[in-house]
């Protein structure tokens, strides 16, 4: 990740972020000159040279401090910036200082700059020259409800209560405290929340000084709130198309450069919680993003799957064509048995079938695991017989697996319930037929198998015993091998799963082990 | 561990301060040297109105709001049905009869506010549709101001006044005709009524500006009504309750272009200081016009909106069939404000156009 | 047969409605609703061409072809209007004054070319004079309603003018309902007709809406109770 530009410029960030907050303005008092040995390292790991530090104007102590601490180095500057409400965000400290603007979507290095708290250059010294971790950080504890407000080390992973009974605090009605400021941060609910690395401040104030908002009243377009935006938006309007939802327009009018810094639902004179809106609106289109993604995902995923299934099918039929070819030739030569050869078609007959619902039976071992797991070890006795319930059973459960993901591809996931009660349905229709051809294979693979069992004892795989047996078969078990590969790389492919998919496959799965059952016992 | 407040709202957690409520109220208290103004040169007249006009607006709001199964009690407390029945009773003749001020401000709270949506949702101003459905309505009775009060043969009481609202007679059987006889017995139209039928008598504007109804600087009474307005304007742009952008370009479009028709035109246009004030501009330009619902919301839209009042308010008094022509302004102006949004939206900010 | 014919009455009267529908026509119906005698006459006139031209539509119509059909149908309608407007000039030479130039604009009102095109010419002559009739009276109530609204608000009177089409004994229908000093001239001028217009629609789709709830009612009601005789 290599900026696109060459770093000219390093920024320390000293502007608080929101009122109320003054971390920031104690560590520039009170380690100034550990903030500049940070800001030098920093400088030469990014190789900016040119360093400024951005104060606000209301911190005469922290410029002293500053200026003092950075008078004999060249080209660290001190520049003081007036107070104004969010100067402490990113790109508007940018603006500041520089008068460019970070582009829409882009990130400061895009201008050759890098932008660093003045907390991080003090832990960077930390780091660097002590050799310490970063296990504290200033947090400015205060509000109305406190006895006193103050700034404190505070240990990461401090609960918020023993910093509030630090301060003296006591709670009034309702009181809501607040991790981080006024304008950006969030209620706790909590006591027992720690302080973590990003949280500056831990706010208890008093609802007279801090009005919860009101209700909410309609817009009268007054246009505060986009005088207050520091993004110049224009906050009303985007509240009227997050209320009726037009994503479009409000991808149009800009909402994803809203940094939620709060100033517009501040100054609302309807109190509208506008900040939410767009929240709520942002999670919205993401979310209808990610959708999208996924169904592309979904559907490549899915005409790939077509693309081999097909293309398995021709390699399969151009095998067992040139089986039979062979067997043919081979039958040819061994006239000797001529009984045989009746015998041997109707093997090969068999094998077809059986071989199909073997690479099925595969396919599904590996896509559903449920299906495998539920089906106990069978006995010798009627092993074959249970396999063969339990192929088609698979092969049921592929098949409706995949129904399955087509529809959860085309339909969204809530509709899913319908979906799944009708493909359950066509299932059974479709299944009476199959079922018929499924028990013919059953009986002659039954047939086969007894006498096969005349000749061999030792019977895991129908495939197994016909390799055995049969000469030819052998070798047309050699590409059945080579099939194996493939279809056991479905899996890597498969694995991306949703939670959801899966479960309905599950669902799929059972219905078809309920249904081969029904089978079985007709 | 004990557990916080549930009340879990949404960064930021506060508000400045300044509600709608107190905008409108605000709003209403700027009107009153323009009201007291009013009273002064015009008589009860106006009070009585106001009375009525607020009555009626709540009223009716209260009606479709409770037809529309809406929180009554909390939407009425946003008090911008007040305003509307305060504005449009300072702008409804004094003397006007009741069913005027019945019909227009219930036709701006029912028709123009609350069929649109209720407030936030009107495209127009509904003071300014109310006025402007009288003024189509009843030509005369909308535009008989009378004359103001020193130059009156009979003044009336409040209980005088309000009986000549309500039954069109005064106590003593004056009807609205004799009642605005001059002192001389002679009938006088407004000041901007008789600037157009005496320029059209042949007149030279500075003879007809040298008439008893004209002052100094405007309509004898309708300079101190101007200026009262003026005052409470600047009163609400101190208090940051308006912008100045809409004020200001209704007021310099109007002067401009004054100014340009009197030195280039022929000899029929108010010299530019008597035409802001006459009439109602400065009641329009800091009480109608920055109407924030009906207006243009970007910075610079604001201006164009004013400016576009200002030239509108221009040409129906230069060439137009009726002596003012704020509330038409007005209301045209109103309808190009999509447009006006539309093409005036701040740059964002990191995008370049 | 009735089912259909009840279908084509309601069509006409109610669910599509030309004017409260269709919005077919606004032009002379927002333009002579001024008066109830004006927007009776307009009303008669165009019913009368919506059945005949219906009716005469729907007999030739297989022997008009698909290219040449709208020339066709504004022929026909024309000669009716032509025929309409000469009777009005000697019958009811007030009310044709006063109508003016709207009765040889019946000729264009969408509501009768569209019922022709969309009805006629692809129904028998029975059913197209009667949705003729049933789209006319839709129409004419529409008219009448609006014109009755506006004369009373507007001026305070009913059947003003009344004279003008049904001759001089009919002086004295016209009803003073307010005594007014001066007269509403909001509702008398056209924008009084658009807003007009628009509360009917508006009253319409209340109605409509009312309905549509208590059906949804009804139909949940019995859905309730088979389920209890399920289980
Ligand atoms: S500040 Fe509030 S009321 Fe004013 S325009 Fe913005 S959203 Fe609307
Ligand atoms: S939160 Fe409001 S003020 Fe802040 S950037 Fe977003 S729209 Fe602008």
């Amino acid at each position: 990740m290599f900026p696109s530009k060459p770093i000219d410029l390093l920024i320390l960030n000293g502007v608080e972020c929101e009122p109320y907050i003054t971390s920031d303005d104690t560590l520039m008092r009170y380690f100034s000159k550990e903030i500049v040995q940070g800001a030098e390292i920093l400088q030469h790991i990014v190789s900016a040279k040119v360093c400024i530090i951005g104060i606000e104007d209301n911190k005469p102590d922290a410029i002293k401090a500053l200026k003092a601490a950075t008078k004999d180095i060249a080209n660290i500057n001190v520049r003081v910036v007036p107070t104004k409400y969010p100067s402490g965000g990113e790109k508007q400290l940018i603006q500041l200082l520089t008068g460019l603007q970070v582009p829409s979507g882009g990130i400061p290095a895009d201008l050759g700059i890098v932008m660093q708290n003045v907390g991080t250059a003090f832990a960077v010294k930390e780091a660097i020259i002590d050799g310490k971790p970063l296990t504290k950080r200033v947090v400015t504890i205060t509000g109305e409800t406190l006895k006193s407000p103050q700034n404190v080390w505070a240990k990461l992973g401090t609960p918020t209560q023993d910093l509030l009974d630090f301060a003296g605090h006591t709670p009034e009605k309702q009181q809501r405290i607040i991790m981080g400021g006024p304008m950006m941060g969030f209620s706790i609910l909590d006591a027992s929340t720690p302080v973590v690395k990003t949280t500056n401040c831990i706010l208890a104030p008093s609802a007279k000084k801090l009005p919860p908002q009101g209700d909410e009243q309609a817009c009268i377009r007054c246009g505060l709130c986009a005088d207050a935006c520091p993004a110049e938006l224009l906050p009303q309007q985007l509240q009227w198309f997050a209320k009726a939802k037009d994503h479009d327009k409000l991808s149009e009018y800009n909402l994803f450069d809203c940094i939620e810094c709060g100033a517009c639902a501040y100054v609302c004179p309807s109190q509208i919680p506008l900040v939410q809106y767009y929240r709520t609106s942002k999670a919205e289109i993401r979310e209808i993003e990610q959708e999208k993604i996924k169904s592309e995902k979904a559907r490549v995923r899915f005409e790939q799957r077509q693309e081999r299934l097909e293309r398995e099918k021709q390699e399969r039929l151009a095998k067992h064509k040139a089986s039979a070819e062979k067997r043919a030739k081979a039958l040819e030569k061994d006239t000797s048995a001529k009984d045989k050869i009746a015998a041997a078609l109707a093997r090969a007959k068999a094998k077809k079938q059986a071989s199909s619902d073997e690479s099925n039976d595969s396919v599904s071992k590996s896509n559903t695991t449920t299906s495998s797991d539920s089906t106990p070890a069978t006995k010798p006795a009627n092993a074959a017989k249970d396999k063969v319930a339990e192929a088609i059973a698979r092969a049921k459960a592929k098949k409706a697996a995949k129904e399955q993901q087509e529809s959860a591809e085309i339909q969204a996931d809530k509709k899913a319930q319908p979906v799944e009660a009708e493909t359950t349905s066509t299932e059974s229709v479709s299944t009476a037929e199959q079922e018929r051809k499924a028990k013919v294979a059953a009986a002659i693979a039954r047939a086969k198998q007894k006498r096969e069992e005349a000749k061999a004892a030792s019977q895991e795989k129908t495939t197994e015993a016909e390799t055995k047996t049969n000469e030819p078969e052998a070798k047309s078990s050699e590409p059945q091998a080579k099939i194996e590969p493939q279809i056991g790389s479905e899996p890597e492919e498969e694995t991306p799963l949703t939670a959801e998919q899966i479960r309905k496959q599950k669902v799929a799965a059972a219905i078809a082990k309920a249904k081969a059952k029904k089978a079985k016992s007709e | 561990m004990s557990v916080f407040s549930s009340i879990f709202k949404s960064s930021p957690h506060g508000a400045m301060g300044m509600t709608t409520n107190q905008v409108m109220r605000m709003v209403c208290y700027a009107t009153i040297p323009g009201f007291i103004t009013q009273l002064y040169f015009y008589g009860w007249g106006t009070l009585v109105q106001l009375v009525l006009c607020i009555g009626v607006a709540v009223l009716s709001e209260a009606i479709v709001l409770s037809l529309r199964e809406k929180r009554i009690r909390r939407t009425l407390s946003d008090g911008s049905a007040v305003l509307t029945g305060l504005l449009l009773a300072l702008s409804i003749p004094p003397l006007a009869p009741w069913w005027v001020s019945v019909i227009g401000v219930a036709f701006a709270i029912i028709i123009v506010k609350q069929l649109y949506g209720g407030l936030g949702f009107n495209l127009f101003n509904p003071a300014m549709a109310g006025y402007v459905v009288l003024l189509i309505s009843f030509p005369v009775a909308m535009t008989s101001w009378q004359p103001i009060q020193p130059m009156l043969m009979h003044t009336l009481s409040l209980a005088d006044t309000a009986y000549v609202i309500f039954t069109g007679y005064s106590i003593e059987g004056y009807n609205l005709q004799q009642l605005s006889m001059l002192v001389d017995g002679t009938t006088m139209a407004t000041p901007l009524d008789q600037f157009k039928t005496a320029l059209a008598q042949q007149q030279t504007v500075s003879e007809i500006l040298s008439l008893p109804i004209y002052g100094e600087y405007g309509g004898i009474g309708s300079q101190w009504v101007n200026a009262a307005y003026l005052l409470g304007g600047l009163f609400l742009l101190q208090r940051g309750i308006i912008r100045w952008h809409i004020p200001l370009g209704m007021i310099a479009s109007l002067f401009v272009l004054t100014v340009i028709a009197s030195a280039t035109g022929a000899d029929t246009t108010y010299p530019p200081v008597q035409q802001l004030f006459t009439g109602a501009v400065m009641f329009g330009a800091f009480f109608i016009a920055t109407d924030p619902v009906s207006a243009s919301t970007t910075p610079k839209g604001r201006i164009i909106f004013g400016a576009l009042i200002g030239a509108l308010i221009f040409m129906i008094r230069q060439w137009g069939g009726y002596p003012d022509g704020i509330a038409f302004a007005v209301l045209l102006a109103n309808m190009c404000v999509p447009l006006i949004d539309h093409y005036t939206q701040p740059k964002v900010y990191g995008h370049k156009r | 047969m009735t089912a259909e014919w009840k279908d084509i009455v309601l069509n006409g009267l109610w669910t599509n409605n030309p004017a409260l529908v269709q919005l077919l026509g606004l032009c002379p119906l927002l333009a002579v609703t001024n008066t109830f005698i004006n927007a009776l006459g307009l009303g008669i006139a165009t019913l009368l061409v919506l059945v005949v031209s219906n009716l005469t539509i729907s007999l030739v119509k297989q022997w008009v072809t698909k290219e040449i059909r709208i020339p066709v149908f504004i022929m026909i309608i024309a000669s009716f209007v032509t025929i309409i407007q000469l009777l009005m000039n000697a019958y009811t030479f007030g009310l044709y004054v006063s109508l003016g130039i709207f009765i040889p604009l019946i000729v264009t009102n969408c509501a009768i070319i569209g019922r022709a095109e969309a009805f006629a010419s692809k129904n028998g002559p029975v059913e197209s004079s009667l949705d003729g009739l049933m789209m006319g009276i839709g129409f004419t109530a529409i008219l009448l309603l609006l014109g009755g609204a506006r004369e009373v608000l507007g001026q305070g009177t009913l059947f003003d003018g009344a004279h003008l089409l049904f001759g001089e004994w009919a002086r004295g229908m016209t009803v003073q309902i307010f005594e007014f000093e001066q007269q509403f001239l909001l509702a008398i001028l056209p924008p009084g007709a658009f807003i007009g217009m628009g509360l009917i629609i508006a009253l319409k789709n209340i109605i409509d809406a009312k309905q549509a709830e208590k059906k949804v009612k009804d139909v949940k009601s019995v859905e309730r109770a088979r389920v209890t005789t399920v289980n």
